[in-house]
């Protein structure tokens, strides 16, 4: 199984790596730190499944490189990404945030969750809350990627 | 007196005629615009709104203002008869969308007291008949009105026929027949009528055509048609485009018709116009649709495009490369790494826009300027977080020339008269120690006597000076470039950014509270808020103390008061054998110390491992810790009751925090620099303000700049670390994050002269800071500058002093205090040009 965690934060794409490791032994993990970069990663291999963070910058940061514009909705730019390119592979967003986006657009998990559902049926799959001090987000991502891989008959 | 009555009265004063009059003054400008002339602008209302309808038919300058200002007046005599009237003016002048004309012209005939024939047109059916008829008998002689009533499907008193025998104008007859058809949904007749319309080489004539072409051509579903004409209209005439139906269109632009005609600049261009001139909304389809140009045409990068340049309309080539090959729409592609790789892109694209598009060659020469700057600026502050490792080597050199000269030279007399090691000997059992593994290496020894014991001195001497000394010393740059409230701004910014972090009060231990997060958490309850903010203080309190604690005992000279400091003066004793392998009867004496300058800077590279190894291991894991331990406080006050306003706040902070801490890391290596790289005194200007604001993003000096030396410097360690002193000084001391500040740079005998004025708050300028700052320049003026150069925090002017005792002035070159005006200056005298 090949999965792709598309994150920004060092400390939560570890946790996701480990988690991964752990719960699905042989999975072949590859990692995106930005918007951009997952995208490039994607359209050269699709992977079984991606792991997807919700706020993202542009870019991958570094020394040389701020990272660019900071997406508050970076995911669902991920996934409309994905529609453009018509490419098929489940989504699963992992989100530290309960809420998103600013002022006017300012929009809670469930309210995206029915937004994703209803714009990208065909890849989004779940939201699962992460949340670094606090348990339960890992059964629930691991109950999420193992459906899909049930659904997809991917071992 | 009721409301309206003084009202009226009011508005009275600003009218110098009757308010039926204003409504006539439009229509003379609506006249002086169809016959080419032009309207003088006047003070009056009348002449103010006949001004502004001449502006926004002819569309030449700023018609978006005149829009907006029209209506303004439109709004402000709402309660007067021309009111609607000018609104039904702006739905035909500035709107595709004819439904609106309908809506606007139906809310002037309720409004005003009399009968505009221009509303006939576009009342509803029932109510039609019998205006019409009132119009017939009563102005049977009116062209006009005949040729409304023909528009409106009521040829009562003259056929079209009639009034082009008449001698009425085609225009006109066109435009009545296009608006019938129209009306009549015969969308094809239309077009035909429209296209008629549009030969007529009239501006006025081929912008109601347009407006009617592109709204029969989407009722006819010919989006492809529409999206072409409109684009190519808008780009021969660009008063079109408030007459042409963007919105319509670009939301007919799905993602079918898009991917079929990906190759068509049109769409494109379409989108871009949208957003331009009516809505945001679609912003990330116009983004796919400039890069679905691309993929279609077989390129990756814009670019790319110009060597296919041929095979496209060359205006509308032009119009895509300047409005939408921007950097904002092209970081929808992965083909580009990162901002740097956007920017030469867009800077590529000027370039050739220079070339294609000379019309508008000043604004892409000001944007290759802009582009320049900003990298320039990058460029610098990059080289200046390289530089943050540095030791002033001709200093070194200097003091090695007048002070280990002579015992050199007594060195070398003794291993001449053959008082010492054999150095054959000694070379060789220093390689096998080298090609050892170090758990088993065994050093030689060297006896020890008078000779050894001289080399031993004079490496430890140069060793201490290069690591120690207050001037040109590492310890002195370490200091000044990265302890010096450098470190610890970079890794507070992006807590401040989120207003997670606050400071202690004055010179107390205690923090302040966390006003804002009390404040915007106040609708959760006083309890929650006051909790939350204890809990804020001691992250503070905590971040801080972490922060700190690796500044003043990890990044210092290692000492029995900094005994964990990672830096060392000591001399390990291969570098020492590997010395005196080296230095036989025969080496010069330059040679020598390059030699000893080279194993210095080895020792401090693996110092600077060090630290990074301490920054990964250990500081990134305690921020961590705190943030972690931030959350779960937050969790113990609110349960899962969750605050996600500050949650994402201290999220975000966490992140940035590990990126402020890589970027540190990489602050710790010693680079090789390309040599004399030039930049301009205005660059460094600039780059030691962004220094600045890296620390704090809001810091934004209104700059006033007045450079008059000649274009390029070379030394932008020296010009940055002063602007950077000085503008951190503002930042900290001056109590604005938008001071004025005045830079003021020129040439005078043969020295350059900074001066640097800054606006200060009241509060800031009070007795204590003034004793402060005489006391500051009593200690200067006695030379005790040197101690406080050693320590970190409110010493940037002494360390200022120290820069410029550098650059060898002989006189007092420094100046400074608060002039009469309250504003503190900052003035210094330099070499001309000073070598770094």
């Amino acid at each position: 199984m090949k999965i792709l965690i598309v994150e920004d934060d060092d400390n939560k794409r570890l946790q996701l790596c480990k988690f991964v490791e752990v719960s699905f032994t042989g999975a072949e993990i590859s990692e995106a730190r930005s918007l951009q970069s997952g995208i490039r990663q994607v359209r050269a291999s699709t992977p079984d499944v991606i792991l997807l963070d919700m706020t993202l910058p542009n870019y991958d940061q570094g020394p040389d490189e701020p990272g660019g514009q900071t997406h508050s909705f970076g995911g669902r730019e991920f996934l409309r990404q994905l529609d453009r390119f018509d490419i098929e592979v489940p989504v699963i967003v992992v989100t530290q945030f309960e809420r998103f986006g600013t002022g006017k657009q300012t929009m809670g998990l469930t309210e995206l969750d029915d937004q994703l559902r209803g714009e990208h049926g065909r890849n989004y799959q779940t939201s699962v809350y992460y949340h670094a001090a606090i348990h339960g987000w890992e059964d629930e991502l691991r109950n999420s990627i193992q459906r899909i891989l049930r659904n997809s008959g991917v071992t | 007196m009721t409301h309206t009555d003084q009202e009226l009265a009011g508005s009275a004063r600003f009218f110098p005629q009757p308010a039926r009059d204003i409504a006539n003054s439009y229509l003379k400008s609506v006249a002086t615009y169809n016959l080419g002339l032009q309207v003088n602008n006047g003070t009056g209302v009348g002449e103010r709104i006949a001004g502004l309808t001449h502006q926004l038919l002819t569309k030449t300058e700023d018609p978006e203002t005149a829009r907006i200002e029209i209506q303004r007046i439109g709004l402000a005599f709402r309660n007067l008869s021309f009111s609607p009237e000018v609104n039904a003016f702006v739905a035909d002048a500035f709107s595709g969308d004819l439904t609106k004309s309908k809506e606007a012209h139906t809310k002037s005939f309720v409004a005003t007291p009399y009968l505009n024939p221009l509303d006939l047109y576009f009342l509803p059916s029932k109510g039609k008949a019998i205006v019409a008829e009132h119009f017939a008998n009563c102005a049977s002689n009116s062209i006009g009105i005949s040729l409304e009533l023909v528009r409106s499907g009521f040829p009562a008193l003259k056929s079209i026929q009639d009034l082009g025998e008449l001698g009425v104008d085609e225009q006109f007859l066109f435009e009545v027949e296009l608006s019938r058809t129209y009306e009549d949904q015969r969308f094809e007749d239309g077009l035909n009528w429209g296209t008629k319309l549009d030969a007529l080489q009239r501006v006025s004539a081929k912008r109601v055509a347009a407006r009617y072409i592109v709204n029969c051509l989407l009722k006819l579903d010919r989006v492809m048609e529409a999206a072409d004409f409109v684009a190519s209209r808008a780009l021969t005439d660009g008063g079109t485009v408030h007459l042409m139906p963007l919105k319509e269109c670009a939301y007919k632009l799905d993602k079918t018709v898009r991917r079929k005609h990906a190759a068509n600049l049109s769409v494109p261009i379409v989108l871009d116009l949208y957003s331009r001139y009516v809505n945001d909304e679609l912003d990330n389809i116009r983004s796919y649709a400039y890069e679905d140009f691309l993929i279609a045409n077989s390129v990756e990068r814009p670019s790319q495009l110009i060597t296919i340049a041929a095979k496209f309309n060359q205006s509308q080539l032009a119009y895509y490369l300047r409005w939408l090959c921007k950097p904002e729409i092209m970081q929808v592609s992965s083909s580009f790494k990162g901002s740097k790789d956007l920017d030469n892109e867009r800077l590529a694209i000027c370039v050739e826009l220079l070339e294609i598009d000379p019309a508008n060659s000043k604004d892409y020469e000001s944007e290759v300027r802009e582009i320049t700057r900003r990298q320039v600026i990058r460029k610098g502050v990059r080289r200046i977080d390289e530089s943050r490792i540095y030791m002033d080597v001709p200093a070194i050199r200097r003091w090695a020339d007048k002070t280990l000269k002579e015992p050199f030279t007594r060195y070398q007399a003794l291993l001449k008269a053959g008082g010492t090691h054999d150095v054959v000997a000694l070379s060789k059992s220093i390689e096998n120690v080298l090609a050892t593994p170090a758990s088993s290496a065994t050093l030689p020894e060297v006896p020890k006597n008078e000779s050894t014991e001289l080399l031993i001195d004079m490496v430890r001497r140069l060793f201490r000076e290069c690591m120690s000394n207050p001037e040109h010393g590492l310890d002195c740059y370490l200091s000044m470039r990265i302890r010096h409230g450098t470190l610890s701004g970079q890794l507070r910014a992006p807590l401040e950014a989120e207003k997670l972090i606050t400071q202690r009060e004055g010179t107390s231990p205690h923090y302040k509270p966390n006003d804002f997060w009390i404040a915007k958490l106040n609708y959760r309850g006083n309890y929650v808020a006051h909790a939350i903010n204890e809990k804020l203080v001691e992250f503070s309190k905590s971040y801080d103390e972490v922060v700190d604690r690796f500044i003043s005992d990890i990044v210092q000279v290692h000492s029995n008061e900094k005994p964990k400091g990672v830096f060392s003066t000591a001399v390990p004793e291969v570098v020492f054998l590997g010395i005196v392998a080296y230095v036989t009867d025969e080496r010069p004496f330059d040679g020598f110390v390059s030699y000893c300058l080279d194993f210095f800077w080895e020792c401090v590279k693996r110092y600077l491992d060090k630290v990074r190894d301490l920054i990964d291991l250990e500081l990134k894991i305690q921020v961590s810790n705190l943030f972690l331990s931030l959350q779960s406080d937050l969790v113990g006050i609110v349960g899962s009751d969750s605050i996600p306003e500050l949650d994402g706040a201290i999220r975000v902070a966490g992140t940035e925090a590990q990126l402020a801490l890589n970027q540190v890391s990489e602050w710790f290596k010693i680079r090789t620099r390309e040599p004399h790289e030039a930049f301009s005194i205005d660059e460094m200007i600039d780059i030691g303000l962004q220094c600045v604001k890296n620390i704090q993003r809001d810091f934004e000096p209104q700059l006033e700049k007045q450079v008059d030396v000649p274009a390029s410097y070379i030394g932008l360690e020296l010009y940055s670390d002063i602007f950077f002193i000085v503008f951190d000084n503002i930042r900290k001391h001056s109590g604005l994050i938008n001071p004025k500040t005045k830079v003021i740079v020129f040439e005078k005998d043969g020295s350059t002269r900074i001066i640097v004025e800054s606006e200060v708050s009241e509060v800031k300028r009070n007795a204590e800071v003034i004793e402060r700052v005489e006391r500051i320049k009593r200690t200067i003026a006695e030379g005790r500058y040197q101690r406080g150069v050693r320590s970190e925090g409110g010493t940037g002017l002494m360390k200022l002093r120290k820069i410029i005792g550098q650059a060898e002035m002989k006189s007092n070159p420094l100046g400074f205090g608060f002039r009469s005006d309250g504003r503190f200056f900052v003035e210094l005298e330099l070499p001309y040009v000073e070598i770094a």
